[in-house]
């Protein structure tokens, strides 16, 4: 019985490795594309944000002639461009602004440095594009500049007036980070890796899954394998098996990979490497691998079902697709901030998963949900491992034409 | 021995309805003899050999390889049989060794068993060349010789062989009409389907012409022949089958 299992298994085993499309899926794409696209991405979205927040905006002061300190401030910032020549009236501010003219503007009240000077309240209205970036960053500089200006005035005051400036300063507040560093990359990791091993897990089963189902259907082996003497549900579990072992590799070549991209390339990079670092003990690697099975097992009992059923390799990818989609979203879970394992989400299917490997990698471990996960994860693959076993005992869906 | 005894098939299809597609049939094909079923496309042939291989499951009627009723047991039956399909697939990055060996192997053969085998049915078709070839650069004609290699690997006592010559060059259609004979001789029962008449004149001890899922006529080419009042194969098939039209 193990022996015929074993039989079919080395066999398609032996068939997936020399399938060029396999290697693709399995160890190229998890090793090489997708971290780098990850991180290519990160770093692409950081890059341009640094550069957008380099570049100055060009912003306009209205009424000029009432605010001369100010004017003389904005016009010697550095983060910002001031147009000199501007001093239009307020109601051309909003056009100049949505044809970026300029980035933002700002309007002082009437009199403002004359009210400033005389102890008196003034207003300030910055006006901006809040569906414009760059008009939004103009914006968060300028409320810089004018909180220091105003701390500035603020400063003038208390010494005109003989009072010490922490007369208006009661108490400081201070915010320590207690996490250790270990925690820190702990954490940064656990939002990419849960998805990274599902998607890859993913990924990793299709091609296999189809190749060995659907794939035999075009082929025309499916009848030849159907007459050999061994039980049908032997071939399939053989097939699931090496389902299973593509989508386990994919996984494994992918957390690798990252977790050596994310040492030797984010964490080294001089902001962030004081305060993160990556400890990875034997108990979270363990961790990693148990829940990882269920869920590579889910994948493949489930690809495997869909593409039985399918007539061709093209059919079964357009089955496949779609459950791409459906299994991204539970995939990201995350990357949301605030959701933690409790005992109902240790049910749900890939949710569990992902949360339980982001908690392991914060040094986390619940030995309750994870062994709900398992259990729940290997119910629901057993389940899908019967569908599969049915269908190839359905001449109706084996033999569709 | 293959017994065929009342074989139907019903199928149920969604545009068409319900396709009978072997309405009782019988007929049987003892040690050492050929049953050869000839019919149009479509007729029911490999439906039959299909029931017989175990692949499809009969509506009604039973089927016995060797005294094993198909249904009941079904993995015993198979180990007793060889069945070519018409579809002959192969595993296009196996070599043709690695494919035979594959089959061996599900058939529980013993590697050194297995080995001699392989070597010995290399021989007789004369393909030791090709051994570690993979199947995918392979030739139509080398495909099909593999094809066969891989469903006598067991060396069965039964062989079913849907349409085996189909599509091959003269010389390698020799070389399968040629194993037949031998497996024959070598007391084997043999079921095989075609559309060539000549052929099945010469291989077949006996003929069952099968049109629209019926056995409309059973029995050696040359009381075919008589019963039709033709004296060529093409035409007393041709006969036999109109007949069967104007009488339905």
């Amino acid at each position: 019985m193990l022996r015929n299992v074993w039989i079919v298994y080395s066999k398609e085993l032996l068939d997936t490795v020399r399938d060029r499309r396999t290697i693709m899926s399995m160890i190229v794409v998890p090793i090489v594309i997708f971290p780098l696209l990850t991180i290519g991405f990160g770093s692409l979205v950081s890059e341009m944000t640094q550069k957008t927040q380099q570049e100055k905006q060009r912003v306009a002061l209205i009424s000029r002639e009432d605010a001369p300190a100010l004017y003389a401030v904005l016009d010697s910032s550095s983060e910002l461009e001031l147009a000199t020549d501007w001093n239009l009236p307020v109601d051309s501010i909003a056009p100049a602004i949505l044809n970026k003219t300029i980035q933002a503007a700002v309007v002082v009240d009437s009199n403002f440095e004359g009210k400033v000077a005389g102890f008196d309240s003034s207003g300030i209205t910055v006006y901006y594009d809040a569906a414009e970036t760059k008009s939004e960053i103009a914006k968060e500089k300028l409320k810089e500049i004018l909180s220091d200006f105003e701390k500035s005035i603020l400063r003038n005051r208390l010494a005109e007036k003989n009072i010490p400036d922490d007369f208006i300063m009661p108490f400081r507040t201070n915010t320590e980070n207690v996490a250790p560093k270990e925690k820190m990359g702990g954490f940064v990791l656990g939002m990419f890796l849960p998805y990274m091993i599902v998607i890859l897990g993913m990924v990793g089963a299709m091609y296999t899954a189809i190749d060995l189902t659907a794939g035999e259907k075009e082929r025309g082996t499916l009848e030849t394998i159907l007459v050999s003497p061994i039980p049908r549900w032997q071939l399939a579990s053989g097939k699931f098996l090496t389902i299973l072992t593509t989508s386990l590799v994919a996984s494994i070549m992918s957390i690798t990979s990252l977790t050596v991209t994310m040492v030797y390339g984010v964490m080294s990079t001089a902001s962030m490497g004081e305060a993160i670092a990556l400890k990875i003990t034997p108990q979270m690697i363990l961790t990693i691998l148990l829940l990882m099975i269920p869920t590579a097992c889910l994948f493949s009992a489930l690809l495997m079902s869909i593409s039985i059923f399918a007539k061709s390799y093209k059919e079964a990818q357009s089955y496949a697709s779609p459950l791409m989609m459906v299994i991204i979203l539970p995939a990201l879970v995350s990357f949301i901030p605030g959701v933690e394992l409790n005992i109902k989400l240790a049910f749900v299917p890939l949710v569990n998963v992902c949360l339980a490997i982001k908690e392991a990698l914060l040094g986390n471990f619940n030995p309750l949900y994870i062994g709900i996960i398992f259990v729940s994860a290997l119910i629901y693959a057993a389940f899908a491992i019967f569908v599969t076993h049915r269908i190839f005992e359905k001449e109706s869906v084996l033999f569709r034409s | 021995m293959i017994e065929v005894h009342n074989l139907s098939k019903i199928f149920e299809d969604k545009k068409r309805g319900r396709v009978v597609a072997a309405d009782n049939v019988t007929f049987t094909a003892g040690p050492g003899e050929i049953f050869g079923l000839l019919g149009l496309n479509g007729a029911g042939k490999t439906t039959v050999l299909r029931i017989i291989a175990t692949i499809l499951k009969p509506s009604s009627g039973n089927v016995r390889v060797w005294g094993v009723d198909v249904v009941r047991e079904p993995e015993k039956a198979k180990a007793n049989l060889g069945f070519l399909t018409g579809e002959t697939g192969l595993y296009g990055r196996l070599t043709a060794r690695e494919m035979i060996g594959y089959f061996g192997r599900l058939y529980g053969m013993p590697a050194r068993l297995l080995k001699n085998r392989t070597d010995e049915l290399m021989q007789l078709f004369n393909m030791t060349e090709f051994a570690d070839v993979r199947c995918d650069k392979l030739s139509f004609g080398t495909k099909q010789k593999v094809s066969i290699a891989r469903t006598i690997i067991h060396d069965p006592r039964a062989i079913v062989l849907d349409e085996p010559t189909v599509g091959l060059d003269v010389i390698t259609s020799r070389a399968v009409v040629d194993f037949i004979r031998n497996e024959k001789r070598r007391g084997k029962a043999i079921v095989f389907s075609t559309h060539v008449m000549h052929e099945a004149e010469k291989l077949c001890d006996k003929i069952g012409i099968i049109h629209r899922g019926r056995i409309i006529a059973v029995g050696t080419p040359n009381e075919l022949k008589a019963a039709s009042g033709r004296d060529d194969m093409d035409e007393a098939f041709v006969a036999l089958i109109e007949g069967d039209g104007h009488a339905a």
